[in-house]
């Protein structure tokens, strides 16, 4: 105990030295503002910024990086709630309950509360890493193809868990989300699949491409069908109506802590990450509600646990990254790039050897989050002013931004038309009841899972009875086959209800 | 089937096409290429044939859609159009002369008709994404036009 005392103080030594604060605070701000902009992800800010901090101190090249990377999380959840345009994959989830409460003329609140739910998220996550790193480590290390299929086969369950209204539906877009991730070139044999002879395809559908079609110029198009008042939606930014109401307030403490916990668990997994945290913390509160018909249509739980959830994730990613060095994601893999440029070597070695980086990094995250709250709370009246601004103009703006941002990703324009065309497809969606959310899990997951099953298969030479006899697997597969069973249980209910009153 | 929607029916119809065009592809792939994705297509076909099934067993308590005005339906096609037609151009043009005319085509074919938007929106628009992408970010966004000028 003295031990882990003694090492925070050395942390916080080193996370409250200026020259760090000023640059934790440089990297807290271009995350927000990285999260805000479609297109550019923390994974492109970052190896934009990477060139700058060769001339950095270690310690404070990484606290600003990490900055940028948990910075983003917040950002992304701004254009979701107030525009239904998810700034990264993993705050899509939160444009399900914050647009609608935005459209409500609640954006303000929905904002204030993001920001807590991610600023608590955080700080659960990291209380977890302080205490738990060299357990959770160990327990990502039991980890195998097997444990890896079960627990993303669960997301895909829980994603289809959370669309609203047919199951089938929401089933049906997680099957094309996975299709649509095969497309490119494969992995393992090198062959390329689905590109129909377009080169533009070899490397896949781009995620970004995908998200903002699906999201942003859906959005535009539904709104052009649906003109709205141009005042609705825009409410008076007091600090009283950026509280939710009472009943809100009750209903808000346990999903922020069930999301943490959830966030901070899925997080630790290499290779899971926020978007699957959120995802899963999100059917989870559906699951646990008892007014889950709410859900859809500005449910308080159902942005304050998938907030909370990717923010805890966000921090107890760097448990793989720097005490095992595994990178979950290629972010972290970018990060654990600028550590050996600077000649330190990830591992658990890295606690005790470079104890002063390590501790140091996790108190800047304390300090980092404290600075994204007061930065964010006074941030809000600015962000609605944003709803203010004419329909048409903001419209056109959306368009225009989607267009360079998606451009810059790949420097090709053929995905504007891609991103124009899955704008239509989304539109078509809407129109016809399926909702974006499952297929972009589907679609995120899908390599991934594969490379696990391929990889699982070949570690058994074909036997899927590894599945069911490794403790951990067995368990994950049976919550998946409980929730299945769940969703098809509440179908058949509503189907025989619907038949009942004719 | 005098209530069926057709609408309802179009994005089965078009995962369908969809699907049959990756199994039609699937015939060149290696086994272990294909394993997944065909696994995939037939989970999807399943349920589609629930989907068709339970969309025939409530065709009548179905709503019909609501008619869409010709005015929206034009604007619609315009907000798509504009941006694929300079978007034929966007070497030429370059990145910044692209979002220049295309707010400015966007927002004439979205209604605005007042001279001050007219011209601040597009210019201020251009200024912003150049300041925000290529100078405080670094990205590579074509010159073009603007860059023949500039030189």
């Amino acid at each position: 105990m003295d031990n882990l005392l003694a090492s925070l103080a050395l942390g916080a030594g080193t996370a409250l030295a200026l020259s760090n604060v000023l640059y934790c605070f440089l990297g807290v701000m271009a995350g927000t503002f990285i999260g805000v902009l479609p297109g550019i992800g923390p994974l492109a800010a970052i190896s934009m910024l990477l060139p700058i901090t060769f001339y950095l101190e270690p310690a404070a090249a990484i606290i600003m990086l990490a900055g940028v990377y948990y910075g983003a999380e917040y950002g992304g959840s701004i254009t979701s709630i107030l525009l239904n345009l998810p700034g990264t994959t993993s705050s899509a989830v939160t444009c399900l309950d914050g647009y609608p409460l935005s459209q409500q003329g609640r954006a303000s609140m929905a904002l204030f509360m993001t920001a807590m739910a991610s600023f608590l998220g955080s700080t659960v996550g990291i209380l977890a890493m302080i205490l738990f790193s060299p357990l959770l480590a160990r327990f990502a290390l039991d980890f195998g193809p097997w444990e890896y299929f079960s627990v993303m086969l669960l997301g895909l369950i829980c994603a289809a868990v959370i669309a609203s209204g047919s199951a089938i539906k929401g089933l049906m877009m997680v099957a094309l989300g996975l299709l649509l991730g095969t497309v490119g070139t494969d992995v393992n044999s090198g062959t390329l699949r689905y590109t129909f002879g377009m080169y533009e395809l070899f490397d896949g559908i781009d995620l970004i491409v995908l998200a903002m079609g699906l999201f942003g110029i859906a959005e535009v198009f539904f709104v052009l069908r649906h003109p709205a008042d141009p005042k609705a939606g825009v409410a008076r930014v007091s600090l009283r109506e950026m509280l939710p109401h009472r009943s809100e307030m009750r209903r808000s403490p346990a999903p922020v802590l069930r999301g943490s916990i959830l966030g901070s668990l899925v997080g630790a997994l290499p290779g899971t990450g926020q978007t699957v945290a959120a995802y899963l913390s999100y059917a989870l509160e559906k699951l646990v509600s008892r007014r889950p018909e709410k859900f859809g249509s500005g449910a308080i739980e159902g942005i304050m646990a998938p907030e909370s959830a990717n923010n805890a994730a966000a921090q107890t990613a760097f448990i793989p990254t720097l005490v095992l060095g595994i990178p979950g994601s290629a972010t972290m893999a970018l990060i654990l790039g600028a550590l050996m440029i600077h000649g330190i070597s990830p591992g658990s070695a890295l606690m005790n050897e470079n104890s002063e980086l390590f501790w140091g990094l996790i108190m800047s995250f304390w300090v980092g989050n404290v600075l994204l709250l007061v930065l964010n709370v006074p941030l809000i009246r600015i962000w609605v002013a944003m709803l203010g601004i004419r329909r048409e103009i903001l419209h056109v703006a959306i368009v225009c931004f989607i267009c360079v941002g998606v451009y810059t990703v790949n420097h090709s324009p053929l995905d504007i038309l891609f991103v124009l065309a899955f704008g239509i497809v989304g539109y078509a969606f809407k129109l016809a009841g399926f909702q974006p959310a499952p297929l972009l899990v589907g679609f995120i997951l899908g390599p991934m899972m594969e490379e696990q099953l391929r990889r699982a298969m070949l570690l058994s030479g074909g036997d899927l009875g590894r599945f069911i006899e490794r403790p951990i697997s067995a368990t994950v597969l049976a919550i998946a086959l409980a929730l299945t069973l769940l969703l098809m249980g509440r179908q058949l209910v509503a189907l025989r209800s619907r038949k009942t009153n004719g | 089937m005098k209530n069926l929607s057709v609408g309802g029916l179009v994005v089965p119809v078009t995962m369908l096409s969809f699907t049959l065009a990756y199994w039609w592809q699937a015939y060149g792939l290696s086994f272990e290429a294909r394993l997944f994705p065909l696994a995939l297509s037939l989970a999807l076909l399943t349920l589609m044939a629930g989907n068709l099934v339970q969309f025939l067993r409530h065709r009548d308590s179905r709503q019909q859609p609501e008619k869409t005005s010709r005015h929206i339906a034009r604007r619609r096609a315009l907000v798509v159009a504009l941006p694929v037609l300079l978007l034929l151009a966007w070497s030429q043009l370059g990145g910044f002369v692209f979002v220049w005319l295309a707010v400015l085509a966007l927002q004439w074919a979205l209604g605005e008709r007042r001279p001050i938007s007219l011209a601040a929106l597009p210019l201020g628009s251009a200024v912003a994404l150049y300041l925000l992408f290529s100078t405080l970010l670094h990205a590579r966004v074509p010159m073009g036009l603007l860059g023949v000028l500039v030189n």
